[in-house]
């Protein structure tokens, strides 16, 4: 499975990428920033996206609204790393689009069968 | 639109890594948590430049903390600091919430402390990770907030500049508002002082300061602070004055003959958004006595008397009035004195400072 990691902390990339291919076996790619983001998920079609929420410039929810608006990405699952949503949160951001959302600080150890766990999900309730 | 049956939730199954492949991870995040330790004093050096620049509420610094210590709360959970993680939160709870009101620095110093702490806690103990259901809330932080017993329930300023004054309205204070903050001033130039510095739930401020009196400072204080409430306490007996202080903008006016229970009644009305006059007070302002409680002094000067009033303020003598007028000395000084009464003043020179002070003259 290739994952594309969208966030602007380092750190938090960096865990996320050895997490995700320690643990899940995944191939990720990383980006800085919502824009990159988008150009990387353009020209890598990953099989999911993970997107931080909050990030300067193009945030997560304007990033998702640009990837959901092109062809080459509409359809591709994303996740959100975002802080502790209530219910309303998690309803606003699936109606969105997005897969589902994942509550960081995450555990390391167990975040790529969540990924998995939601990247499923969402491929069943695709019709 | 149709509805389609929704799909029935896989059990989620934590798959076995190879025992390699933990090891690489494990590895991997204790580079990451080494990284972390070795520059953590100097990143909670820098959130606490960033709590105090905030204090100026200027919209930089407070974004740029927001953001910082958002990321701190991610990364420090995500590799088994869950303290810190928490207490980063409540930090950045705080900043979030300095959008609407002003940024608490009192508050925010206390939560880089408890950052600082906290580090100390979880460097102690194994790593551990918090499950998804354990992790904090936006509202969760706000009340360890709330809860923080080293945080205080209430910040008062006292301003008076007699040290055992002071010291007696503290102990007092200290009983009645348990885990209250105090800070002191002894004059005008300190209590802009601590003002500056940070952030009061009230101010108690003495009438008569050496230098600049109470009552200009209350206004000054108003003009700066427009929504801090400040309670004026005075040697004075209940006179006009409560009437000048309360117009002022003090919420509330209290002689320090009062009873310590009515100081804590006072206070305790004012933070409530109230304002305090006491019952003795209150009867006077409603039976008049003289006074008009919604117009300013020199509006209740007759028009000679408001005449007689603005050529002593230009500097006038008496003589020199009552040849402008074309009235006799004798009753010049008859409408000074009433016009002194009225604007409850002493001299001529406070005549002119009060027709200064409200833009009477030019």
């Amino acid at each position: 499975m290739k994952v594309l990691v969208i966030d602007d902390d380092a750190d938090i990339r960096s865990i996320v990428q050895m997490s995700l291919s320690h643990m899940g076996g995944m191939d990720v790619i990383q980006a800085v920033s919502g824009v990159e983001g988008v150009q990387k998920a353009r020209e890598e079609t990953p099989d999911v996206i993970l997107l931080d929420m909050m990030m300067p410039g193009m945030d997560g929810v304007a990033t998702l609204a640009v990837l959901r608006s092109q062809p080459a990405t509409a359809m591709t699952p994303v996740i959100f790393l975002t802080a502790k949503a209530g219910e309303h949160e998690v309803e606003r951001l699936t109606a969105l689009g997005a897969a589902g959302l994942l509550v960081k600080p995450f555990d390391p150890r167990t975040l790529s069968d969540d990924v998995r766990a939601l990247v499923e999900d969402s491929r069943d309730s695709v019709p | 639109m149709k509805t389609l049956p929704l799909p029935l939730r896989k059990a989620r199954v934590r798959r076995a890594a190879p025992a390699s492949s933990v090891h690489a991870l494990q590895l991997a995040l204790d580079e990451t948590r080494q990284r972390f330790v070795a520059t953590f004093d100097a990143q909670c050096d820098f959130i606490g430049i960033l709590v105090e620049q905030a204090v100026s509420g200027r919209t930089g610094p407070i974004v740029a903390l927001t953001q910082v210590i958002h990321q701190l709360k991610g990364l420090a959970g995500s590799i088994g600091f869950p303290t810190i993680s928490t207490r980063a939160f409540e930090l950045e709870q705080l900043a979030r919430g300095a959008g609407r009101c002003p940024f608490d620095s009192l508050r925010g110093r206390w939560a880089v402390d408890a950052i600082r702490r906290a580090f100390a806690r979880d460097l102690a103990s194994p790593p551990s990770w918090p499950t998804p259901a354990a992790v904090p809330t936006a509202r969760d932080a706000k009340r360890l907030i709330a809860e923080d017993a080293s945080v205080p329930t209430v910040r008062v300023l006292i301003v008076d500049d007699h040290t055992i004054v002071r010291c007696g309205l503290r102990a007092l204070l200290a009983n009645e508002f348990r885990g209250a903050a105090f800070g002191e001033a002894a004059d005008a130039r300190q209590a802009f002082a601590q003002l500056r510095k940070t952030q009061w739930d009230i101010v108690l401020l003495d009438v008569t300061l050496p230098g600049k009196s109470g009552l200009e400072l209350l206004k000054e204080l108003r003009a700066e602070w427009p929504l801090l409430p400040v309670l004026v306490l005075s040697g004075h007996p209940e006179d006009q004055f409560a009437v000048r202080v309360l117009k002022a903008g003090a919420g509330g006016y209290l002689t320090k003959e009062s009873a310590p229970e009515e100081l804590a009644k006072a206070i305790h009305k004012i933070l409530d958004g109230g304002r305090y006059v006491s019952p003795a007070l209150a009867e006077k302002l409603v039976l008049g006595a003289g006074t008009d409680f919604t117009r300013t002094p020199h509006e209740m000067l007759s028009d000679r008397e408001y005449a007689v009033m603005a050529l002593i303020a230009s500097g006038k003598t008496v003589k020199e009035i009552g040849d402008e007028l074309s009235l006799g000395a004798k009753t010049i000084s008859t409408y000074r004195a009433r016009v002194l009464e009225k604007l409850n003043v002493k001299t001529s020179a406070e005549v002119v400072q009060y027709a200064i002070r409200n833009g009477l003259v030019t």
